[in-house]
């Protein structure tokens, strides 16, 4: 069934709310949310451009956030990507990223659980799976420029998991989520991963994910393919198994990016919160926090230039001035981005006053096994209290 | 019949292109199942020529240049270096084997090591048998590519780079 983004803006009565509140309209002078609602609504212009001007769109979706009539811009932009793919999309990386090219092959099974660390534990019959993500392959092309740490993400998160009492399943044939072909219109490469990950996918109750993005695409856009899945984000997760955790808490103050993906498209905003302050952390929010979060300036990928810099270098710049020591963000992407900014030589000014870390280094640094909580509260079937190694119940 | 893999070698204009030329006038044998690009310097390689050719069925990819230091444009072949390098462990990840794509310094003199570089990586390749992701069904499963399964490679290139190939027949 195909809907022309057409349906999903006439609600607009151009009252211009999302031009003031859209990150891309204060640094892109031309680019209106609500300008390309009307021409949109009214066909003034031809669909190149009007694709033209999605494709600088961030997916922020600050927009949508604050419409009043409840514009579903996002889909509008993620329609008109679809059907102009002629527009003007730079995808930064595209060429070291074209290795989706041989991964959408059903033949390849890739390799994941050799890139662990050999103390996480993981199991196979497990009922919870740990979905990776990408981070494998972020891991080899980002580590050495901008000193980006993907499988510390991927070994914390796995470790956080063990530290409550679960063993998760880890699956080589994983393949991507399929996040970034769909915010960039390419529908059938995302259907074709969405098709190969949903035959294992289904076979686990549980599905836990470290990413935001494969949070929001395993848990929304899956669901629109008609692929049921129970999926939590990590935080989600442990959060309900706070009380088998406690804090270590070296007082370090932290302040918390809300990722596009995890805050306004999820509305997970507590869940990490909750767990930084058990952590024995103090939180200090940024101006703008929740659910008015700024957006660290790319997604997918797409139209990386120098623009969405001044957006990234404006997230780093609140970052700093709450004097918090670390910026923890919980999406492997913006810490990317960000953490690309800070290797920036050419850049005048310094942004490397605050370290940017992943939310669950962050986690696992500050917390513990409780294990005197452990039993009494809830009923995971361990054997001994000092070994923490028991099934995923 | 024996399988017959199907490589690519890129080679610097200069001195790898040079080499398998003088393998040529010298009259040396080698395997006839390579084509070669030439490129102005191995550092023209970019990691999608490999992921490129993969997609399209290609058993293996060969990256030919100057000599460390040798190099006509200073230092091409040790960032052609570093991609390789990334690109292999790419390779490794998303589950291809990384013998599929080798890194070589051909020198403009080296005529017989071109050759039996070439008989080389291609036993290696007839060893490792047709990439899974050939795409004339002998690979793996049985090709249901809607349409898009060439016989042939096309080694011209001359289609444009399209953002998705066809997946899947449905
Ligand atoms: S905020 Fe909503 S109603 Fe107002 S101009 Fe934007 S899309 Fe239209
Ligand atoms: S999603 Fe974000 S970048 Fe795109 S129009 Fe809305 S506010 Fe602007
Ligand atoms: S010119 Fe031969 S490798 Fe650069």
């Amino acid at each position: 069934m195909e809907i022309s983004p057409e349906e999903f803006v006439r609600a607009c009565y151009q009252c211009g709310t999302c031009s003031g509140v859209c990150p891309k309209a204060r640094v892109k002078s031309g680019f209106l949310p609500r300008k390309m609602v009307y021409e949109i609504i009214t066909g003034h212009t031809d669909r190149e451009i009007k694709s033209g001007d999605s494709w600088d769109c961030l997916t922020c979706g600050h927009c949508q956030a604050i419409c009043p009539m409840k514009v579903d811009f996002l889909k509008m932009v993620q329609e008109t990507r679809k059907t102009g793919q002629n527009g003007v999309c730079k995808i930064a990386h595209e060429n070291t990223l074209g290795f989706y090219k041989i991964m959408k092959d059903s033949k390849v099974t890739p390799k994941k659980t050799e890139f662990l660390a050999d103390d996480v534990k993981t199991n196979e019959d497990s009922d919870v799976l740990y979905f990776m993500g990408c981070t494998t392959y972020f891991d080899i092309i980002f580590k050495e420029d901008v000193g980006f740490e993907g499988m510390g993400i991927a070994d914390n998160t796995i470790r956080l998991l063990n530290a409550v009492g679960i063993t998760p399943a880890v699956l080589d044939e994983e393949k991507c989520c399929g996040h970034d072909q769909f915010w960039r219109g390419q529908n059938r490469l995302f259907e074709e991963f969405a098709k190969q990950n949903a035959k294992f996918l289904k076979k686990y109750k549980t599905i836990v994910t470290g990413c935001p993005e494969c949070y929001r695409t395993l848990k929304e856009e899956y669901k629109a393919l008609g692929i049921d899945l129970d999926v939590k984000h990590i935080s989600e997760f442990l959060a309900d198994h706070k009380d088998r955790l406690k804090g270590k808490g070296n007082g370090a103050t932290v302040t918390f990016h809300d990722s596009c993906r995890l805050g306004r498209y999820m509305n997970i905003y507590d869940p990490p919160r909750e767990l930084l302050d058990a952590a024995g952390l103090e939180i200090k929010e940024m101006v703008k926090s929740r659910d008015e979060a700024l957006c660290c300036g790319v997604s997918a990928f797409v139209n990386c230039d120098s623009e969405n810099k001044e957006i990234r270098k404006q997230k780093i710049k609140d970052a700093i001035e709450t004097g918090a020591d670390i910026l923890v963000t919980p999406c492997p992407k913006c810490q990317i981005h960000l953490k690309c900014l800070q290797c920036d030589e050419s850049e005048p000014e310094d942004y490397n006053n605050i370290k940017i870390m992943d939310l669950s280094t962050v986690l696992m640094e500050n917390l513990e096994p409780a294990q005197s909580v452990d039993t009494s509260k809830s009923q995971p079937d361990e054997s001994g209290e000092e070994s923490d190694d028991n099934d995923g119940n | 019949m024996e399988f017959e893999p199907k490589a690519i070698v890129f080679a610097c204009n200069w001195c790898s292109y040079a080499g398998a030329d003088l393998a040529g006038v010298s009259r040396m044998q080698y395997p006839t199942n390579t084509r070669v690009i030439r490129t102005m310097c191995s550092g023209r390689f970019d990691p999608e020529f490999v992921f490129e050719a993969f997609e399209k069925g290609i058993d293996g990819v060969l990256i030919c240049g100057c000599h460390p230091g040798d190099c006509h444009y200073i230092e091409g072949n040790l960032k052609a270096e570093k991609k390789v390098n990334m690109t292999k462990e790419l390779l490794h990840a998303v589950g291809m084997d990384p013998r599929r794509f080798r890194l070589e310094w051909v020198s403009a003199s080296e005529g017989s090591k071109f050759a039996s570089l070439i008989k080389e990586f291609v036993d290696t390749l007839k060893e490792l048998g047709p990439s899974p992701l050939k795409k004339d069904g002998k690979g793996g499963k049985s090709g249901k590519d809607g349409g898009s399964s060439k016989q042939d490679m096309d080694l011209s290139r001359g289609e444009s780079l399209e953002e998705e190939q066809k997946i899947g027949g449905d």
